[in-house]
């Protein structure tokens, strides 16, 4: 089989683009669904939704293409991982659709309490076992010849919960500083209040996430505290520290916008520096992304298909979230 | 609506058809052993074999039980030729056949289902070329009692598509029990009831809202979905105006 390094890369670099893509634009309604019970019944739990009511659903076209992506292009390592995060990987799913289904139902029910806790519920089982199976393959997983050897709870441990609490933490600070953008008034009050706590959770959680991460294995612990590894990672701290400052100051002074780009500011740093742990590998300590990869010719075909519809999903993301822009209200988009 | 979905069936049940002939050429070219498990063929035949139309096939024996059989058309469907060879069971080797049951009973169940479905659609459309389209009770009583057809159909294809390849995931290359991942037992099976729980719930209320709506009688000045008003019956061209008032 022959393999090409540089489509490998690219390929990398496109589901790592992806993943990306949906959690920034996905994250903050999976925060709105964590956020839920806190709002109160009638008009700030339809404004809410109706913030996120037009553009939640071509979002998830991402995870899609980064689970696509890892099946299409690193065969081996979606054999490897996938059994090893199988519990969280059906939670997850399990959980976004009663997520995608609460959001068609509710408007249409007498029973509103009952979908409004399958939303609130999906969103929170979604995020939290998002951040469980990143842990899990941070971690490490038992691996034996070409498949997956250890057992199926192995994803089971105090940095996957831990990592599991961080994200659905993360993912409420991103859904209230949303809401801070999009709202006005008593909705946008209690947005302001939950940013406070989600933002403060979010950089304990961080903070805690990142300092028992390099102990995990000696290599990660190289890349982050020994020369050469901390001349590129050391950026990736300072840069979380000073955006954690600014954030609180655009808090203090109760900016709309700002909020918002630097939580999502702090997403795209704590992607970095996971990146910086883990790269080159597909699976930790055992699989490199050029031996996961399928022949050249396989991963050429398929850039093709995505090079026609990258530019496409792209496009449409765009277009929905320009024509759903300004402030919402109970009734949805002016 | 009854007119958009009649034409629908009348334009897209041949079609379906159609399509569905072209992939069974296709199969039989590649997977050739699916072919005499759909057609309930054990023997092989050097020319003229007969059209099973049913049976009860029996694996163990391999013989097909009480069968109904059209002789020497079997080679029309596919091949367009009574004279060509059939490959039959007999000749794929015993480890490497289907349970027969499955792909029969199915394909049968899908293609039943097609049929009435084009019946439908001609019937539809025959009525529809004589203007009383909405005067036929019989024919809106087969309409009604193929409303699942559509759901069933697709899960037989399926159930015939995926048990007729066995024992193989990639024909002839992959073995079901090969392509099997490392997972235990236990987590698959608790994935699968979790699936089946959520599924039932979520598929359930489904239908129900669906029998919800098709239980309410239309009314006059229905509020389209969303939020724009109530159809007025003075923006409406004559004849349609016309209409809603007769119904009153």
């Amino acid at each position: 089989m022959l393999r090409d390094p540089i489509l490998t890369f690219v390929w990398a670099g496109i589901i790592g683009l992806a993943i990306f893509i949906y959690v920034v634009t996905d994250g903050f309604d999976l925060g709105i669904g964590i956020l839920f019970p806190s709002l109160a019944p009638g008009v700030e739990r339809e404004t809410a939704i109706a913030t996120v009511k037009p553009v939640w659903d071509a979002i998830q076209t991402w995870l899609v293409l980064g689970g696509g992506g890892v099946f299409a292009a690193f065969p081996l390592a979606y054999a490897i991982l996938m059994p090893a995060v199988y519990a969280p990987i059906i939670a997850m799913l399990l959980g976004l659709i009663f997520r995608g289904v609460a959001f068609k139902y509710r408007a249409r029910t007498s029973r509103i309490w009952l979908w409004d806790f399958a939303f609130s519920g999906g969103s929170t089982l979604a995020a939290f076992s998002s951040g469980v199976i990143l842990a899990a393959v941070v971690e490490g997983v038992k691996v034996s010849g070409r498949s997956y050897a250890g057992g199926w709870w192995d994803w089971l441990s105090p940095f996957s919960n831990l990592t599991g609490v961080s994200v659905v933490a993360a993912h409420a600070l991103l859904g209230a500083c949303w809401l801070i953008w999009r709202t006005e008034g008593a909705v946008q009050d209690h947005a302001y209040r939950m940013a406070w706590f989600g933002g403060a959770a979010s950089i304990a959680a961080i903070t805690a996430v990142s300092l028992a991460n390099p102990f995990l294995n000696h290599d990660y612990f190289s890349r982050w505290f020994e020369t050469p590894g901390i001349y590129f990672s050391a950026p990736v701290p300072i840069l979380l520290a000073i955006t954690g400052v600014l954030f609180i100051r655009a808090l203090k002074r109760r900016a709309e916008l700002a909020p918002f780009l630097l939580a999502e500011m702090l997403f795209l740093l704590t992607f970095i520096g996971l990146g910086i742990s883990i790269f080159p590998w597909a699976v930790p300590g055992r699989v490199t992304i050029w031996q996961a990869a399928t022949a050249a010719n396989a991963q050429s075909f398929m850039l093709v298909g995505v090079g026609v519809l990258l530019p496409v999903f792209l496009g449409y993301t765009a277009y929905g979230y320009w024509f759903f822009r300004g402030k919402v209200g109970a009734e949805g988009y002016a | 609506m009854f007119a958009m979905a009649m034409g629908m069936v009348a334009i897209t049940a041949p079609l379906q058809v159609l399509a569905g002939h072209e992939h069974g050429v296709n199969t039989l070219q590649h997977q050739p052993a699916k072919i005499a498990a759909i057609d309930g063929h054990y023997e092989s035949h050097d020319r003229a074999a007969p059209l099973i139309l049913f049976g009860v096939p029996d694996d163990a024996a391999q013989t097909m039980h009480y069968k109904v059989e059209i002789p020497a058309v079997g080679n029309l469907m596919l091949q367009h030729d009574i004279e060509a060879a059939t490959i039959g069971l007999d000749k794929v080797a015993p480890e490497n056949r289907a349970k027969v049951a499955f792909p029969f009973y199915a394909f049968r169940i899908m293609v039943g289902l097609g049929m009435l479905m084009l019946l439908l659609g001609g019937w539809a459309a025959f009525n529809a070329l004589r203007g009383r389209l909405f005067d036929n009770v019989w024919q809106h009583r087969l309409a009604s009692a193929l409303g699942p057809a559509g759901f069933v159909a697709v899960l037989a294809g399926w159930i015939t598509t995926e048990t007729g390849r066995q024992p193989f995931t990639v024909f002839g290359v992959l073995r079901t029990a090969e392509s099997a991942s490392p997972l235990a037992a236990p987590a698959i099976a608790a994935s699968l009831i979790a699936f089946i729980i959520v599924y039932f719930f979520v598929f359930g209320v489904g239908p129900w809202f669906i029998v919800k709506l098709m239980g309410t009688e239309p009314v006059q000045g229905e509020k389209r979905p969303g939020k724009e008003e109530a159809v007025d019956v003075g923006s409406l061209p004559p004849e349609a105006a016309i209409d809603l008032q007769l119904a009153d």
